[in-house]
């Protein structure tokens, strides 16, 4: 087969995208994606154009032990910080087992690593502006999705779905600083669309000092007291995108 | 860039450099949806739960390997599930497995979702790949959501759908090549 052929390249893209590359060839066209940018290019293309198709199936939420295993099976990448009083055998058993555990990411590195450093910083630059980030999910998929930006004092919260809420009730979000400290109020969160909260610089302070947020219902117009008053049906971790500040 | 796929590609690059929260919150973010088509292809919950494991070390350990530029994070991570369902099925598809597979699709699967070009919360993307999916022939759209969807082989979707095998191949190939000048990429 001519592999130079553009439009046959587009073609097996497309079809191994999709799944229908027989046994054999689809292997052999994997072994090819490592060493050929343009095919590489055409199968990334084909993805982003079908993904949404197996978004349209209803999520289902996968039993807890799922995220047990594969925490447990992370734990152990994050051990040498803390491996300084090993003995030198145990280190040398790490290193060799790391090396092993390299080569089989090198192996599948190689399918789709890209000599496009600079590109990559660019985005990158661009993406980070927001410093502090959570995704609220149930169940099943996310529903509100938060973005702090410090320069701007501003926190964006775009709702996703909406929530289940009855007509003279809010969401109010919470900050839970690590301390201990009584939650501090973000601002109420919208049912649908996007709202831009204000951050004040004490609430700024705050964001820096708290890893998890939290979500309560409060009746209309946010919590009479300035504490969460009603339950709370949502948590989630708040992400320190340029470390603590 | 949407905001959640600005969220993912922020997590994903915290992966990156090693912090598992950012692992876990991508985790509540995606597990689901990617469990989900795990079990369209697998039909086992024991394979998708197994695979989605195995999904979610490969997005740990290739998590810098992601390219903002060259698709959305969901892209990226749906479809390292799909080939992951996709070499399991293909490994395990003797004939007996393979029939049986094919009887266990769901009508769902083939079925196009009329509503979801209306719904108000897909995003703009899905809108208009499923505009273009409408304006396929029928034969055309319930082939590649079957092997799309569904990882069945071009035999498995002829099986599925009663028409011979090359018949089948050149509604997936046709199909595909009007999603393409359709979506105008």
């Amino acid at each position: 087969m001519n592999y130079d052929n553009p439009e046959l390249l587009d073609r097996l893209a497309a079809e191994y995208v999709v799944g229908t590359l027989r046994a054999g060839a689809r292997r052999r066209f994997e072994s090819m994606l490592a060493g050929h940018i343009p095919l590489r290019r055409a199968v990334q293309r084909w993805e982003q154009r079908l993904f949404e198709l197996s978004m349209q199936i209803p999520p289902v939420q996968p039993p807890r032990e799922v995220w047990t295993s594969i925490e447990a099976r992370i734990a152990p990448s994050q051990a040498p910080q803390s491996s300084k009083a090993n003995s030198s055998l145990r280190t040398w058993q790490a290193i060799a087992a790391s090396v092993a555990a390299l080569a089989v990411i090198l192996g599948t590195l190689l399918v789709t690593r890209e000599p496009e450093v600079r590109v990559q910083v660019k985005v990158e630059k661009q993406a980070v502006e927001s410093a502090h980030t959570a995704i609220v999910a149930d169940a099943t998929a996310p529903l509100w999705i938060l973005n702090a930006y410090p320069q701007a004092s501003e926190l964006h919260v775009q709702s996703l779905r909406p929530a289940a809420l009855a007509e003279n009730q809010s969401f109010e979000l919470w900050l839970l600083p690590d301390s201990g400290a009584p939650p501090i109020s973000m601002g109420l969160l919208p049912r649908t669309g996007t709202v831009v909260l204000p951050i004040s610089a004490g609430q700024l302070r705050a964001l820096n000092e708290a890893s998890k947020i939290a979500i309560s219902i409060e009746p209309a117009g946010g919590s009479p007291t300035g504490a969460p008053t009603g339950p709370i049906p949502y948590t989630a971790a708040l992400l320190h995108l340029r470390g603590r500040a | 860039m949407d905001p959640l796929d600005e969220a993912r590609t922020l997590l994903l690059q915290r992966c990156a450099s090693g912090d598992s929260a950012a692992l876990r919150t991508l985790y509540d973010s995606v597990a689901p949806q990617l469990f989900a088509v795990l079990l369209r292809i697998l039909h086992r919950r024991d394979l998708a739960e197994e695979a989605l494991q195995e999904v979610f070390m490969s997005v740990w350990r290739n998590a810098s390997s992601y390219r903002p530029g060259r698709g959305s994070p969901m892209a990226w991570l749906s479809s390292i599930a799909r080939y992951r369902a996709l070499d399991i099925r293909r490994k395990l598809q003797s004939d007996r497995f393979s029939v049986e597979m094919t009887a266990m699709v769901e009508d769902t699967v083939a079925a196009p979702d009329t509503d979801l070009v209306d719904k108000a919360d897909v995003s703009s993307g899905a809108r208009r790949l499923e505009e273009c999916m409408q304006a396929l022939s029928p034969q055309q759209g319930q082939a590649i959501r079957l092997a799309f969807i569904g990882g069945l082989t071009h035999e498995e979707v002829a099986v599925r759908i009663g028409s011979p095998v090359g018949t089948v191949k050149s509604w997936v190939r046709r199909g595909l090549q009007a999603l393409k000048s359709c979506l105008g990429s």
